[in-house]
């Protein structure tokens, strides 16, 4: 329970909030790369509630430029994709990917006009089949050298999809380990065999349980959450008897990301990223530590859920998520299908568009949450004072920021630290890209 | 409605009206009384709205169940004979001249 001030430091990251200006400290994931493989390849950006247009030139490099033209401020994201840049559709001005303004075709010959207009632009970077752009102050960070940037192009595969709530409901359910064993259960286990690129439906590392019956019948985790370099790290514990415990290690990467496991072969790297105080889209890296990522069937798996050119979910609020109440009693514990991340999506759309945190009650499997605002709040504070907020990297900080280490198995050793260490090494040392232990 | 004092940490002084049936932990936190945590929201899960009880002219603290008394073994400051959960203690028609000090911890 906080105030509803405290609430809105957290929760508004509008330009000039302080959860804003924290936000802005970061690069931001801003679109798929597989968006610009259409025949279009301008788009329209709202991130952090500004306007923005991205496009990628001929030359094949990408721009993102402030959306209202500087001439008389009609939408940019609408504009012609030609000679060498990004065209007002309204009088003709053209800008390059720097924001230069090369053409203001109806003024008199001779005008040097388009020497004295600039438009804002922002830095890009393209990772892992996402495209990041910097919109905040000085110099942008340095990226870390996580798994999901690591990993070569054949073994990462990037999604996103839109959620109509804001950021920080939609992050804190990714450090509530105990959610898993209700909003995700299913009263009977699939083949393992046909769980391709889904959550939650193989076995697990060292056992032949499906993870479904682990977490339908162990429901009362013991949870651990310790501070790291890269934010929080989650142990979640499941004693299964007396000889075998299940054992699942996830990650908050600061400010907003989690890092998880989705199968013994593959992790989960996922950004909440806000469009404005009422919407973000999560942007997802999965990551191979075996083979390459089966990438169209990854990608046609979730268009069916989150079709372009949007990513809006086609179960949302107006059809009430396809909640099916015969489902709910026969098949699983939620009725709303087997796409766990529409069951995630309704748990942080259900709570309205900001959730009322002053009405909330938190029990100690919440710790993660309580330990993550707690660190948020932190970082506020130090941005306000004008110091370098947590993971804002610098060039010789980077590369020892790796990992970090996402697990999912089950210990009959008794030491269940060691054995996730060691099995975690074990995968990176098996990982055909020379995965790097985190540091 | 009843005026609860909080002795902050700097040693100033806070005076919120608290509603009837309102604890003085709600009452801490949606009046930004800096140093009341009460992470938990009253569910009796985390201890961090720690109050030392100074004093009360008139009227009588709810009695302290097992369930608060547990809790307070484990609260991250010391725990003194005056030591209450500010969830515990809810605003009621005589109760009078209620002052609490913050501690200097919470967790």
């Amino acid at each position: 329970m906080i105030s509803q001030k405290q609430n809105d430091l957290y929760t508004r990251v509008g330009p000039g909030t302080p959860c804003g200006t924290l936000l802005r400290r970061y690069w931001q994931p801003v679109a798929l790369v597989d968006e610009f493989a259409g025949k279009r390849q301008v788009k329209a950006v709202r991130l952090l509630g500004e306007n923005f247009v991205l496009f990628r030139d001929a030359a094949g490099r990408y721009g993102m430029l402030d959306r209202d033209c500087p001439h008389r401020n009609a939408d940019l994201s609408f504009g012609r994709l030609e000679h060498g840049g990004l065209r007002c559709p309204f009088h003709g001005w053209l800008f390059d990917a720097d924001g230069n303004c090369l053409e203001t075709p109806a003024e008199p010959v001779g005008s040097t006009l388009c020497k004295k207009v600039r438009q804002k632009a922002y830095p890009t970077e393209v990772r892992s089949g996402v495209v990041f752009a910097y919109i905040g102050p000085g110099t942008p960070p340095a990226f870390p050298e996580l798994d999901c940037f690591a990993a070569p192009d054949s073994h990462t595969f990037a999604f996103k999809g839109l959620w109509e709530c804001n950021w920080l409901q939609s992050l804190e359910v990714g450090m509530d380990p105990a959610h898993a064993s209700f909003l995700h259960r299913f009263f009977e286990d699939e083949d393992p065999e046909a769980s391709y690129g889904k959550q939650f439906r193989s076995t697990t590392f060292d056992t032949d349980l499906p993870i479904t019956r682990v977490l339908r019948e162990y429901d009362r985790p013991e949870i651990g959450v310790t501070p790291v370099d890269h934010g929080l790290r989650l142990t979640t514990l499941r004693r299964i008897d007396e000889a075998q415990t299940h054992v699942r290690v996830t990650n908050i990467v600061f400010p907003q990301a989690f890092v998880i496991p989705m199968s013994p072969e593959v992790t989960i790297s996922q950004w909440h990223v806000p469009v404005d105080d009422h919407n973000n889209f999560w942007f997802t890296i999965f990551t191979s530590f075996t083979g390459p990522i089966d990438k169209a069937t990854m990608r046609e798996q979730r268009l069916a859920t989150y079709p372009e050119p949007d990513y809006r979910p086609i179960r949302n609020r107006s059809n009430s998520w396809g909640y099916d109440p015969d489902e709910q009693k026969a098949a699983t514990f939620l009725g709303m299908g087997f796409d766990i991340n529409i069951h995630d999506q309704w748990a942080c759309e259900s709570q309205g568009p900001i959730q009322d945190r002053t009405r909330e009650h938190l029990g100690t499997s919440d710790k993660g949450i309580i330990a993550y605002r707690r660190m948020l709040s932190r970082e506020l504070e130090r941005v306000e004072k004008g110091e370098r907020p947590l993971m804002c990297l610098t060039p010789e900080e980077a590369p020892a920021m790796r990992g970090p280490v996402s697990y999912d198995g089950v210990d009959r050793s008794g030491d269940v630290e060691r054995y996730w260490r060691e099995g975690d090494a074990k995968r990176r040392a098996d990982a055909p890209w020379g995965g790097k232990v985190e540091a | 409605m009843t005026d609860v004092t909080f002795i902050l940490r700097d040693g100033s002084r806070e005076v919120v009206d608290i509603a009837e049936g309102m604890s003085v932990m709600q009452g801490a936190i949606l009046n930004d009384v800096r140093g009341i945590d009460g992470e938990c929201g009253g569910c009796l899960s985390c201890a961090t709205c720690h109050v030392y009880v100074e004093s009360l002219e008139a009227g009588e603290l709810p009695p302290m169940g097992e369930d608060e008394n547990g809790l307070l073994d484990g609260v991250a400051a010391e725990r003194r004979p005056n030591s209450r959960l500010g969830c515990q203690l809810l605003a009621a028609p005589g109760l009078k001249g209620l002052v609490v000090r913050v501690p200097e911890r919470q967790v």
